[in-house]
């Protein structure tokens, strides 16, 4: 009776797991099988040919391309600009104690927990009432203050597994506090580090929500240009610009983990 | 013998909130002697020693090294190296750059340094190392090549923070003696810092035992062992049988000690009024049978009769605990040589002379 209850158990886990993995993964299947359709209306699923039109239409599409680039430098220069911010900001809770310590990092990580709708159009507000009209410098600003709970949260991470002696023995050797922090605590930070540019650079070329308010018509990003493009005219390029999108992060990833994890492992050493 | 001294605190005093960590320390080191700081956990020996390091900054007092205050300096401007306690090994360098990485700071050009590197790593027997990980090394060479590294940059001083304590019971001693011969073949001038015994009196010449801040006692490890000043270092150092009482006469040679039950004769060389301890160390006590012989009886000052409440015999040593008519109980070490195993139950004859009662202040 026993063995029954736990087969069935067992069973009941096993499909709830298979139906998540459906939900996650199906509708992408069938975004990117529907980009390559060689039909050239919405046409039912499975598409019954296979042809590259969509993406020739992508690439024609001049909104698009210019929104790709747009949306490339911003995550760049957001990414960066959040990364080194948000190390900062883990640098100083971990290793100072002041007063206000939990409120500065409880405020470090709050853009996640407020909807990227009201920081956009709080933004919106700021920078007219502040005379910034420049679209792209206010997306800028915008993609750096959501992306900084995930650069923040990373290194915080990351920093907090490293031991003080590491840095104290580096000191005692003859470095300095900035040698020290150059060559120890900033290698051993640095896979965690990574791991949270590539969340935050994944965040920013996703954005919708925050950079309808305050995109300009030089600055339109490439999310931007879709929900545009779907609202006027409903084609399957917008799939061909997902399954691009997609596969510009999942090259992102692969490559930043080539590059350090290796690193990650070896790393990974003397925290057992 | 004249030292010339290394390392000079005076007066050091340092406090954390309510805390008084270290109060009003004062003692030297001599150069190539090994002085070890022991004491429980909380008694100030680790902020004593971030204090010498650099990690900490006095509240008073002075620091000198070699006759130089170097109570402003930070710690990459002191000639200190650091055994750390979990060694802190840079994960994610070689060993060779681990042991190198104090030379990049030092005016040296890199084959001078590589050549170091290797004799470093020849020093702790550790050659053909240099391009491994530190993460691939046993708990054991991990902390030899911690030590190469701090001994690397040819340190004025070498601290060592509780060097074995991460270390299985069998390895501990292989490296015990293994620390001991590097740091006479160097003639390093260095502290320990431990709160473990076996470690300070095995490895340190001189050990300066600190309680609650202040220093309890200074002196080689055969002195502080035999020669407790007080009731801490008495039972901090070693077993030992701690009977409360006071002295009811004395004259220049033996007093009477009474308390706990029991009457003693013991030495009159440290007589005090009130309450004071005499220490009888484990080791010091004679067991007899009751039918033991007069003559044998009388060629010790001090006789006690009890009974057996436990024997454990723990391979070299017979551990037995005795409770006198006053429930005293009273603890004995005695070598296994064979003799009949002494039962539960049993009634025996305690016997040990004046000299080897130590009374002591509390």
């Amino acid at each position: 009776m026993k063995r029954l209850v736990d087969d069935f158990w067992k069973s009941a886990v096993l499909a709830c797991l298979l139906l998540t993995l459906a939900f996650l993964i199906g509708p992408l299947i069938v975004a990117i099988s529907m980009s390559f359709d060689a039909r050239g209306y919405l046409a039912p699923f499975p598409p019954t040919s296979l042809s590259l039109r969509w993406y020739a239409s992508f690439f024609a599409n001049e909104a698009f391309i210019s929104g790709l680039w747009n949306s490339l430098i911003l995550g760049f220069s957001a990414t960066l600009v959040s990364a080194i911010i948000g190390t900062m900001a883990a640098l100083v809770i971990t290793n100072y104690d002041f007063r206000g310590k939990a409120v500065l990092s409880a405020l470090f990580l709050s853009p996640l927990m407020i909807p990227a709708v009201v920081i956009g159009l709080a933004l919106l507000v700021f920078f007219s009432r502040a005379g910034i009209f420049n679209g792209f410098f206010r997306l800028f600003c915008a993609h750096v203050i959501v992306t900084l709970p995930f650069t923040v949260r990373a290194a915080l991470a990351s920093l907090t597994g490293i031991k003080r002696s590491l840095v104290e023995a580096a000191m005692s050797l003859g470095a300095n506090e900035r040698q020290a922090f150059w060559h120890v605590t900033f290698p051993i930070a640095k896979p965690g580090i990574f791991a949270g540019c590539i969340f935050a650079f994944a965040y920013s070329l996703d954005d919708v929500a925050a950079s309808l308010f305050l995109y300009d018509t030089r600055s339109i990003t490439l999310p931007v240009a879709l929900v545009g493009h779907m609202r006027a005219n409903f084609d399957l390029s917008v799939a061909a610009a997902t399954t691009f999108l997609a596969f510009i992060t999942v090259l992102l990833i692969v490559v930043l983990d080539r590059l350090i994890g290796l690193n990650r492992i070896v790393g990974r050493g003397l925290y057992r | 013998m004249t030292l010339t001294k290394v390392l000079e605190i005076r007066n050091v005093s340092k406090r954390f909130g309510a805390t008084q960590a270290v109060d009003n320390v004062t003692f030297s080191v001599g150069k190539g002697e090994i002085t070890a700081l022991l004491g429980p956990s909380g008694c100030g020996k680790t902020t004593t020693l971030r204090l010498i390091a650099g990690f900490e900054t006095p509240d008073t007092g002075h620091l000198l090294i070699e006759g130089q205050n170097i109570a402003g300096l930070r710690p990459y401007e002191r000639s200190v190296g650091l055994l750390f306690q979990d060694y802190a090994l840079f994960p994610h360098m070689t060993v060779a750059e681990n042991v190198g990485y104090g030379l990049r700071f030092r005016d040296m050009s890199a084959r001078e340094a590589s050549k170091r590197v290797e004799d470093m790593l020849g020093l702790v027997k550790l050659s053909g190392f240099g391009s491994r990980r530190p993460f691939q090394l046993s708990g054991g060479e991990q902390q030899r090549v911690a030590l190469a590294r701090a001994l690397a940059i040819n340190p004025t001083l070498v601290l060592l923070d509780e060097p074995l304590s991460a270390l299985d019971a069998k390895l501990r001693q292989e490296l015990r003696t293994e620390i001991k011969e590097i740091l006479a073949r160097v003639g390093a001038t260095t502290i320990i810092v431990t709160h473990d015994q076996e470690e300070a009196l095995g490895i340190a010449e001189r050990v300066i035992v600190m309680n609650r801040g202040v220093i309890a006692q200074e002196g080689s490890p055969t002195e502080i062992y035999l020669r407790p000043d007080n009731r801490f270092v008495a039972e901090f150092i070693g077993r030992s049988n701690m009977l409360e009482g006071t002295i009811i006469r004395y004259d220049s040679r033996r007093a009477r000690f009474s308390g706990s039950g029991v009457e003693l004769t013991v030495p009159s060389d440290r007589m005090s009024m009130g309450t004071l301890w005499a220490c009888i160390r484990p080791e010091r006590i004679a067991v007899f049978d009751p039918s033991a012989g007069a003559a044998q009886r009388q060629a010790y000052d001090n006789v006690l009769s009890g009974t057996v409440v436990d024997s454990a015999p723990l391979a070299a040593d017979i551990h037995l605990l005795v409770q006198l008519a006053s429930q005293q109980r009273i603890a004995i070490v005695e070598k296994n040589l064979g003799q009949p195993v002494r039962t539960r139950g049993a009634s025996v004859l305690l016997c040990f002379n004046a000299e080897d009662c130590l009374v002591v202040t509390s």
